[in-house]
C-alpha cells in the first residue's frame, strides 16, 4: 500500500526535470536551445543513476548521465555542497562539441544524495569554424573546447578564473554567459524543490522514490523491448546486430568500420541516443527517461571504430551524417521504419571570420525533412521550431522567397540581403544550391564568401517509410 | 429595460445560468447542454425563471443584459465541423499552415498523424504579391490571379475565404485590396484577413488564426443571430453580448468578425469571476483551478490582472491571439484509472466523460474513475449529487475499482481508491508547480479558488500540498464560468507589429500608433448602450537585443499619451519582471520593442453586492449528518453541513464537508473554514505535504 505513495515521489521527481527543462528554455538566451531543443535536464541520484530526464531533442538521451560519470570519477573525493561543476567532451560521455553539462550535487547528512544536471548547446565554443559544425576537422581540437569536468563554482565561491577562460574561447560569449547563469539558476531550483521534498517526505522516501523510478523504467524497458525480435542488417559502413537479453536488448555492432579520418564519426554517446530513440522512443514520449530504460539497451561494438570512435578523432558531423545511417540500418535490423531521417540540408551563415569580437553564426534551414504521411519532422528534430520568413527577413541578413510543399517533399529558397557574409555548407544527406552573379569566392577551403543578392535553395525530400508510417 | 441581466455559460454537460437584478440578488440554476446550443440557453432562462416564481418570457423582457459563453466556435473546429474554407496567401507560402513550424504534439513520435486539414492544399492558392519588410511594394498584387483564384473557391463551394499575405501587418493595403476583389466576385462569402484578425509578425501564427477565424466564423453568425432571433421572439429587447476568451465581452455583431476570438471563452469566464471575487474578497493574487468532468484548468491572477499569453492551440490549430493563459491537464472527475506496463497505477488523461460516465452513475461505465474513488472515499454523498437529483451507485464503483486496480494490485478497494485520490492530487499540484514557476512564481503566494462542480472537493489538498494557506470556494462554484459571465467589462484587445530599438524610440510615432489602435477599438465597441466609460490599457513586449523570447510590459500613463518619463518607467518595470521571469537583468543592454499592445474595456458598473453581516460563530444548526471519509491522512469521523443551511460568519473546523446542490467543500483536518459575507466559503490551511 506504501507503493503508491513512493510512486507520487516518483512522479513528482520526473515532473521536477520537465519544470526545470521548461525554466530552462523560457531562461536560455539561445537559439540553438529555444528554437531547435538542444537542451536537457535531468536529476540523479548519488551514484549517478539517471532518475529522470526530460530533453528537447534525442542526441543528449544517453550523455547527461554518462558526463555526470565522468564528473564523479573526476570529483570522486572532492565534490562538496554548493560545488557546480561543468562538462563538455564527446570523450567525456558526451556527442560533440559545444555541449555542455552543468552538474550540482546535493548533500544530505554529509553525503551525496542527488545531482541536477542541465546540458546545452552553445553557439558556439572555439572551433575552426564559428559554430558547432566543423566540416574540415580531421581532430576533435579543430572543433570546440573540450571542457573535461571542471569546477564552475567550488563550495559556493565562483570560479571566475574558468568562467572567464570559457568565455574568451567562445565567440557568442554573451550567449553563453547568460545561458551558464541560467543552467545554474535552474539546478539550484531542481535543488531546493528536492531539498523540499526531503524536508517533508523524508530522505529515505525521496531516494526509496528515486530507487522506484528507476526500476519502473527497467520494468517497462523489459516489457517493451520484449518485443523485439532478434535481427541483423548491414549497410557499407556499419553493421547492427540487435539481439535481445534477460535485461532488454544488446545492439551488437561487431564489423563497423574503424573510426573515420573526417567529422563524420559518431561518439559513444550519440550511438546510444540513437540506439534509445530508435528502440524505445514511445516509452521516452509517455514518461521521464531513467536509468532502468538506459541500462535495458547495451552497446557492444569494437574499438575505435566508426560509431564508438576514440581521441582525438573528429565528430562534430556524425549527427548529421551517420546517426541517420545507424537508425535505418537498426530499423532494418528490428523490420521498422527509422525514426531518424536524413539530414536536411544546411548553411551556417556567420560575419567573416576574424571580423569581430563576438559575432553570432547562424543555423540556416528553413525547411524540414517530411515523414511520410506524419506531421512535421523524425524524431532528431525534436522539439525544433522552423523559423519565421518574416522574422528572418526582419532580422537583416536573409529573406525567404519560397517554402512550400513539393510532389517530393519540401523546397525553400533564400536570398542573402546582408553583405560581406561568410557561410559554410554542412555536410549532409542533401546539401543547399548557392547562385549568385558573382563567382563563390573561398577564403578558406570550406568557407564561401557570399555576395548580397545570391540565391540559396534548399530541397527536403521526404524521408523514406514503409507502409505503417503515417497509419 | 429593468435592472435583469443574465450570464449564461455553455459546457460540455450542462448550460449554466446566473440571473442578476439591479440590487445585486443572484439566482442560478444549471439544466442540460442541448445540441442546439440555443435550445439550452432558452431552457435554462426558464427554469432559473421558475425558480423566482416568474416566467422566462417575463424575465426576457426586463432583461437589459445577456452575456452568453458558447462552445459553438469551440466544438465546431474541436469536431472539425467548420465551414468549407479557401486560402489566399503570398505566392510559395501556401502550405505555412500545413508545415506548423514542424510542431509535433508528440515530440519523438516519427508516425504522428498530420492534424485533419480545414483548409486542404487544393483550397490553398499562391497569389503573386510581395511586400518588404519596410512595407515597399516588391511585386504589385496581380489582381487577375486574385480574380481566378476567388472565382475558383467560389466555384469549388467555400464558405469563406481567408487572406494572408507577408508583411501584411507592416501594409495591409493588398489584403484589403484582395477583400474588395472577393466582395465583388462573391459577396455571399465570409472573409478573414490577417491584418484584421492577427496584425503581427510570424507568418504561421498569423495564418493559422485567420483560417481558423474563417473555419468558425460563418457558423458563430449564424448561430448568434439564431438565438438573437429566438430571444426576441420570446420579448427580449436588450443587448446581447458574447464572452471572448480574453475574458471580456464583446457585441454579437463583432463577435461574427472576429470568431476566433470566441475559442477556449468558457472557462474564460471562471478567471474573470475569481478577478472580481477576488477584489471583494481583498485577494489580488489568485491561482483559479475549475475542476470538471475531463480536465482541471489552470490559471493565475497577479494583482488583480490575469495572466494572458498568445501560445494557444486548439485542435491541433495555433492561435495566437491573446487569451487568458489557462493550463489544462487531463485530471478530471471522469479521468480513467489504469494501470500501464510497468505496474504503475496512472489517471487519465482518457475521460469516462458524462456519458457513459464514472461507474457510479450506472450509465454503463465500468472503469474506475476518479469520480468513484471519491464517492467510496466518502467524499461524495451518493444520495446528494446535484442537490439528489442524481442517484450514485457505490457499488458499481467498488466494482470497477476492485476489478481494474485493486485486485492487479493488491490493495483493498479502499486503499485502491485513496491512491486514485492521492495520484490525481499530485497530478494537479504538478501541474500548477509547473504554471506559476515557469513565470517565476511561488505557489505558495497565492489564495487557491476552486471552481467547477469537483474543484471544492480537491482544493484543501492542493493547497497542503502546494503551501498555499487560503482556499476560496465561492459561492457559486458551481456555475463560476456564468458569475464571470455577468461581472464581464466588454474588451478589445488588438496588437500592432512595431520593431524599434527602445533607446531610438519615435515618441510621436509610437503615440501616433497607439492612437489609432485605440480609434479603431473604440469603433468596435461604438455599437452597443451598456457603457461610455472606458479604459485603456496600453502594453509593449521588449526584450533584450537577441534575445528569442519577449515580455509584455504595461506602460502606465495617466495621460492619453506616452511621455519620456512613462518609457523610462516602462523600461525599469521590464527590467524587473525580466528579473522575476528569468532570473536575471541587464539595464546595460540594448531592449528593443516587438509589439505595441492595447486592451480597450468598456467598464460595465460593477454588481452590488453589500454582503450579509456576521451572524453566529457555531454552525451547528446546519448539520445534517457525519460520516466517515478518507483524507490524505487516514479515515476521519466528519461532520457533514447542508450548505444552504450556512450563514455569514459561520466557523467550521476541518474535518467537514459542506453539501451543496452541484458541489461538495471538503475541509481537510487541520484546517478551518469561515463562510464570508457573500457567502464564499474561505478555507485557512495551516499545513503542507
Amino acid at each position: 500500500m506504501s507503493g503508491f505513495r513512493t510512486q507520487i515521489l516518483a512522479q513528482q521527481l520526473a515532473a521536477l526535470t520537465r519544470e526545470g527543462a521548461g525554466l530552462f528554455v523560457a531562461m536560455s538566451r539561445s537559439a540553438l536551445v529555444v528554437d531547435e531543443g538542444q537542451y536537457a535536464c535531468a536529476i540523479l541520484d548519488g551514484d549517478g543513476r539517471l532518475v529522470a530526464q526530460d530533453q528537447g531533442e534525442p542526441s543528449h538521451l544517453a550523455a547527461v548521465q554518462s558526463t555526470v560519470a565522468h564528473v564523479l570519477d573526476a570529483f570522486a573525493f572532492n565534490l562538496s555542497d554548493g560545488d557546480v561543476v561543468l562538462a563538455g567532451d564527446p570523450y567525456c560521455g558526451g556527442t560533440w562539441g559545444g555541449v555542455l553539462t552543468l552538474v550540482r550535487p546535493f548533500f544530505h547528512g554529509g553525503d551525496l544524495r542527488f545531482l541536477a544536471a542541465l546540458r546545452f548547446a552553445v553557439p558556439d565554443l572555439a572551433g575552426d569554424i564559428p559554430g558547432p559544425y566543423q566540416p574540415g576537422a580531421d581532430e576533435i581540437w579543430q572543433e570546440a573546447l573540450r571542457v573535461t569536468p571542471v569546477k564552475l563554482v567550488e563550495a559556493g565561491a565562483a570560479q571566475q578564473d574558468v568562467r572567464q577562460y570559457l568565455l574568451r574561447n567562445s565567440r557568442t560569449p554573451s550567449v553563453l554567459d547568460n545561458d551558464l547563469t541560467v543552467a545554474a539558476v535552474v539546478a539550484a531550483h531542481v535543488g531546493a524543490r528536492l531539498s523540499s521534498m526531503v524536508g517533508s517526505r523524508g530522505l529515505e522516501a525521496v531516494l526509496g522514490a528515486a530507487k522506484d523510478r528507476i526500476a519502473y523504467s527497467a520494468r517497462r524497458a523489459r516489457v517493451h523491448l520484449g518485443g523485439i525480435t532478434a535481427g541483423a542488417a548491414r549497410e557499407d559502413e556499419i553493421t547492427v546486430r540487435v539481439v535481445p537479453s534477460d535485461a532488454g536488448v544488446v545492439i551488437d555492432l561487431d564489423g563497423t568500420a574503424p573510426a573515420a579520418p573526417d567529422a563524420t564519426n559518431l561518439a559513444l554517446g550519440a550511438t546510444r541516443a540513437v540506439a534509445l530513440a530508435q528502440l524505445a522512443w514511445p516509452l521516452i514520449e509517455d514518461d521521464a527517461l531513467a536509468q532502468g530504460l538506459l541500462d535495458a539497451v547495451e552497446i557492444r561494438c569494437p574499438p575505435d571504430c566508426l560509431l564508438a570512435p576514440h581521441a582525438p578523432a573528429a565528430v562534430s558531423l556524425g549527427w548529421r551524417v551517420t546517426a541517420p545511417r545507424l537508425a535505418a540500418t537498426l530499423a532494418r535490423a528490428i523490420g521498422e521504419a527509422p525514426v531518424i531521417a536524413p539530414s536536411a540540408p544546411l548553411l551556417m551563415l556567420f560575419e567573416p571570420i576574424g571580423s569581430a569580437a563576438e559575432s553570432h553564426p547562424v543555423r540556416v534551414s528553413p525547411g524540414f525533412v517530411p515523414m511520410p504521411g506524419a506531421a512535421g519532422s523524425d524524431a532528431a528534430a525534436g522539439r525544433r521550431r522552423l523559423a519565421s520568413a518574416e522574422l528572418t527577413e526582419m532580422a537583416g541578413t536573409m529573406a525567404v522567397h519560397r517554402r512550400e510543399a513539393t510532389n517530393a517533399g519540401m523546397a525553400a529558397e533564400l536570398v542573402v540581403t546582408g553583405a560581406g557574409l561568410e557561410a559554410v555548407i554542412v555536410p549532409g544527406a542533401e546539401e543547399p544550391m548557392i547562385a549568385q552573379d558573382a563567382p563563390l569566392g573561398r577564403p578558406r577551403s570550406n568557407v564561401l564568401s557570399l555576395q548580397a543578392g545570391a540565391r540559396i535553395s534548399f530541397d527536403y525530400p521526404t524521408a523514406p517509410g514503409d507502409a505503417r508510417a503515417g497509419q | 429595460m429593468s435592472g435583469w441581466s443574465l450570464g449564461i455559460d455553455v459546457g460540455g454537460t450542462f448550460t449554466d445560468i446566473v440571473l442578476t437584478d439591479a440590487s445585486g440578488a443572484r439566482y442560478t440554476t444549471k439544466t442540460p447542454t442541448t445540441p442546439d446550443q440555443s435550445d439550452g440557453v432558452l431552457n435554462g432562462i426558464d427554469k432559473v425563471a421558475r425558480s423566482i416564481g416568474s416566467g422566462g418570457d417575463a424575465v426576457l423582457a426586463e432583461c437589459g443584459v445577456i452575456v452568453h459563453g458558447t462552445t459553438v466556435a469551440t466544438n465546431a473546429l474541436l469536431e472539425y465541423r467548420g465551414a468549407k474554407v479557401g486560402l489566399l496567401t503570398t505566392e510559395g507560402f501556401r502550405d505555412e499552415l500545413e508545415f506548423r513550424r514542424s510542431y509535433k504534439e508528440s515530440t519523438f513520435d516519427p508516425r504522428l498523424k498530420a492534424p485533419h486539414a480545414i483548409c486542404p492544399r487544393s483550397m490553398r492558392l499562391g497569389i503573386p504579391e510581395r511586400l518588404s519588410k519596410t512595407g515597399e511594394v516588391l511585386t504589385p498584387l496581380d489582381e487577375d490571379a486574385v480574380r481566378d483564384a476567388v472565382t475558383f473557391l467560389r466555384d469549388e463551394g467555400v464558405e469563406a475565404i481567408a487572406v494572408c499575405y507577408l508583411f501584411s501587418f507592416v501594409d495591409p493595403g493588398h489584403e484589403r485590396r484582395t477583400a474588395e476583389i472577393i466582395r465583388e466576385i462573391a459577396p455571399e462569402l465570409y472573409v478573414s484577413l490577417s491584418c484584421e484578425v492577427l496584425p503581427e509578425v510570424r507568418e504561421y501564427e498569423r495564418v493559422s488564426t485567420t483560417v481558423v477565424n474563417a473555419y468558425v466564423g460563418p457558423l458563430i453568425e449564424r448561430y448568434v443571430s439564431h438565438l438573437d432571433a429566438k430571444l426576441r421572439a420570446r420579448g427580449f429587447s436588450g443587448e446581447l453580448f458574447i464572452m471572448q476568451s480574453n475574458g471580456g465581452m464583446m457585441t454579437a455583431a463583432e463577435t461574427g468578425r472576429q470568431a476566433v476570438g470566441t475559442l477556449l471563452s468558457g472557462p474564460a469566464g471562471g478567471v474573470t469571476a475569481a478577478g472580481w471575487l477576488g477584489e471583494l474578497a481583498g485577494y489580488k493574487d489568485l491561482m483559479i483551478v475549475d475542476m470538471g468532468g475531463t480536465s482541471y484548468d489552470i490559471s493565475v491572477i497577479r494583482d488583480l490582472a490575469p495572466e494572458t499569453t498568445t501560445e494557444s492551440w486548439l485542435a491541433r490549430y495555433r492561435i495566437a491571439l491573446p487569451m487568458l493563459d489557462i493550463h489544462t491537464v487531463g485530471a478530471g472527475g471522469g479521468s480513467i484509472a489504469w494501470i500501464d506496463d510497468g505496474g504503475a497505477l496512472r489517471v487519465g488523461p482518457e475521460s469516462a466523460g458524462s456519458n457513459p460516465g464514472p461507474a457510479c452513475y450506472g450509465r454503463g461505465g465500468t472503469r474506475p474513475t476518479t469520480t468513484d474513488a471519491n464517492l467510496i472515499l466518502g467524499l461524495l454523498n451518493p444520495d446528494f449529487f446535484f442537490g439528489g437529483e442524481m442517484r450514485l451507485d457505490e457499488e458499481a464503483a467498488r466494482r470497477a475499482v476492485d476489478q481494474h486496480i485493486a485486485r492487479p494490485l493488491g490493495f483493498t478497494v479502499d486503499e485502491a481508491a485513496q491512491a486514485i485520490s492521492e495520484i490525481v492530487n499530485s497530478n494537479m499540484a504538478n501541474a500548477s508547480h509547473l504554471v506559476t514557476t515557469r513565470r517565476g512564481l511561488d505557489p505558495s503566494d497565492f489564495a487557491l479558488v476552486a471552481a467547477g462542480g469537483a474543484g471544492a472537493l480537491h482544493a484543501g489538498r492542493q493547497a497542503q500540498l502546494l503551501g498555499i494557506s487560503t482556499v476560496i470556494v465561492p459561492a457559486t462554484a458551481p456555475v463560476f464560468c456564468a458569475l464571470g459571465d455577468t461581472v464581464a467589462h466588454l474588451k478589445v484587445s488588438d496588437a500592432r507589429t512595431f520593431l524599434a530599438a527602445m533607446s531610438d524610440l519615435d515618441l510621436a510615432e509610437l503615440n501616433g500608433r497607439f492612437e489609432e489602435m485605440e480609434r479603431l477599438a473604440r469603433a468596435r465597441l461604438s455599437a452597443q448602450n451598456v457603457t461610455r466609460s472606458y479604459e485603456v490599457r496600453r502594453s509593449l513586449d521588449l526584450r533584450y537585443e537577441g534575445e528569442v523570447h519577449e515580455v509584455t510590459v504595461p506602460v502606465r500613463t495617466r495621460t492619453r499619451r506616452v511621455t519620456a518619463l512613462n518609457l523610462d518607467a516602462t523600461l525599469r518595470a521590464f527590467h524587473d519582471m525580466h528579473e522575476t521571469l528569468f532570473a536575471h537583468m541587464d539595464p546595460a543592454h540594448p531592449v528593443e520593442l516587438l509589439t505595441v499592445r492595447i486592451d480597450l474595456l468598456g467598464l460595465r458598473d460593477a454588481p452590488r453586492d453589500r454582503g450579509a453581516d456576521f451572524g453566529e460563530e457555531d454552525p451547528a444548526d446546519a448539520v445534517k449528518a457525519r460520516r466517515p471519509i478518507t483524507f490524505a491522512d487516514g479515515t476521519h469521523e466528519t461532520t457533514i453541513y447542508a450548505g444552504d443551511a450556512l450563514r455569514a460568519g459561520h466557523f467550521i473546523q476541518g474535518p467537514a464537508a459542506i453539501e451543496s446542490w452541484g458541489t461538495t467543500v471538503l475541509i481537510c483536518p487541520g484546517q478551518e473554514a469561515l463562510i464570508d459575507a457573500y457567502g464564499n466559503c474561505i478555507i485557512e490551511s495551516g499545513q503542507s505535504g
